[in-house]
């Protein structure tokens, strides 16, 4: 059975929104208007991502003639003479890259994967959410979001805002809190979901009797994530991670929003 | 011949890849079957978000050089595609810190409108579809990422979540978001004739 919640379903697959086999709900009309003819506009670019795809199946020479270069690496055969020189010079290539400071690119270099998962984190999405732009929660709205039982002692009043289903304002999407702990923002965000996400980038990290996924940034900005009674959660903060694994351990699902309106 | 539906990419790949590997073993063919699959896609997606095609063939470029050379640390098959919209997007994310052009995309919209009955309807359809466009600049870039994931690759929620790795439900929150504040931009232009 499908998930009722969010009010873009009859978006999901845009293929079948476009031919009306998935019709929005009438009080999406004016929203469906807006995706018809953003969907028509972009028609030309979403053509080339399936035209052109099927050109480059029946052409996979030229694949490897763009990439040859790259493709041929593996399959060099060289005699130990060529091998012997060749050795030489990459040991005087790779001191000469040392001695100016080269090092730093090289590990860049080597660990670029890596360099490529750590700027894709969710901590983005916090990033471009402002809780001033979320409305307060208010009595009915389900489900409930969860909130550490006990807090840091100076912990600053936290701001609290919620994102509701467009189709029934009764109907939580995302729950967003902002505490100031040690004088560092702790951002606490909450959706409800049936799957526990699990990344193959963050670090596996223990929470209580929880298992948690720990991402980080450049910045020096952790994002704590778990699944925890039918909610994603998720903290970002500058803190220590082991303060945010203490705060985490101590979630639980609040009884009421009067606790926190 | 393969026809492979843009939304079960990934599922497909999955199977393709392990016959590959199962009849040759060589990472030569799985390279391939990336580029194969996924080339346009990712091209269109950068399309998207640069605005300027011979910048997007570049960066397509700069994506399957890195898809090259770090084959080896895909963990599954299935972790593929969001691995490489990712690359793309990171490789869109460091053009633009590099120079900040102005994106447009209003090169896009046809002279002549197929779906319009008549003239009328077809000049403002035209120029609905120009403004929302133009206006895909005051997005986020997070909800421009999302907008080009949903409709220009035509991936399912669940797809763009794994890539942007973001719960489901922020894709919707973003994509229903990101509809609303065109739709509002729409009305406050004006330009929207009500039905």
């Amino acid at each position: 059975m499908k998930d009722n919640r969010y009010a873009d379903e009859w978006l999901d697959n845009l293929e079948a929104f476009m031919k009306g086999e998935t019709p929005p709900p009438a009080d999406d009309a004016d929203i469906a208007h807006v995706a018809t003819r953003l969907a028509s506009a972009l028609a030309p670019l979403r053509e080339m991502a399936q035209t052109r795809q099927r050109v480059s199946q029946r052409s996979p020479s030229q694949v490897h003639a763009r990439y040859s270069k790259l493709l041929e690496k593996p399959r060099l055969r060289l005699a130990r003479s060529q091998l012997l020189i060749a050795a030489l010079l990459l040991l005087t290539l790779v001191a000469g890259v040392i001695s100016i400071g080269g090092l730093a690119r090289m590990e860049e270099v080597g660990g670029n994967a890596k360099q490529v998962w750590h700027t894709s984190t969710s901590l983005d999405q916090i990033n471009g959410i402002s809780i001033e732009s979320f409305s307060p929660p208010h009595p009915g709205l389900k489900p409930l979001p969860l909130l550490p039982a006990i807090l840091p002692a100076r912990t600053q009043a936290p701001s609290y805002g919620v994102l509701t289903d467009a189709s029934n304002p009764d109907v939580l999407t995302t729950f967003v809190a902002n505490y100031r702990i040690a004088g560092q923002d702790v951002l606490l965000y909450e959706q409800p979901t049936d799957i526990p996400l699990t990344s193959t980038i963050a670090q596996t990290v223990q929470i209580g009797d929880k298992i948690g996924q720990l991402f980080q940034d450049e910045q020096g900005n952790h994002a704590l994530q778990w699944y925890q009674n039918g909610m994603l959660c998720q903290i970002t903060s500058k803190l220590p991670v082991a303060r945010l694994i203490m705060l985490a351990s101590v979630f639980e699902p609040i009884k009421s929003w009067d606790l926190i309106r | 011949m393969r026809s492979i539906t843009i939304s079960t990419a990934w599922s497909s790949l999955v199977k393709q890849e392990k016959r590959h590997e199962t009849l040759a073993g060589e990472q030569v063919i799985s390279f391939d079957a990336l580029y194969q699959q996924y080339h346009s896609p990712i091209l269109a997606f950068l399309n998207f978000l640069v605005g300027k095609p011979e910048v997007a063939e570049d960066l397509a470029s700069l994506v399957f050089e890195k898809v090259w050379k770090h084959l080896a640390d895909i963990q599954t098959a299935d972790t593929v595609g969001p691995w490489l919209f990712r690359i793309a997007r990171n490789c869109a994310v460091d053009y633009f810190r590099r120079c900040k052009p102005t994106i447009s995309l209003e090169h896009l919209v046809p002279a002549e409108h197929p779906q319009a009955d008549s003239l009328e309807e077809a000049a403002i359809a035209r120029e609905e579809e120009r403004f929302l466009l133009a206006h895909l600049n005051r997005l986020s870039e997070r909800e421009r990422e999302v907008i080009g994931l949903k409709f220009v690759v035509s991936l399912t929620n669940r797809e763009i979540a794994r890539i942007l790795q973001i719960p489901e439900g922020t894709v919707s929150s973003l994509l229903y978001r990101a509809l609303r504040h065109l739709r509002a931009a729409l009305d406050e232009q004006g330009g929207h004739d009500e039905r």
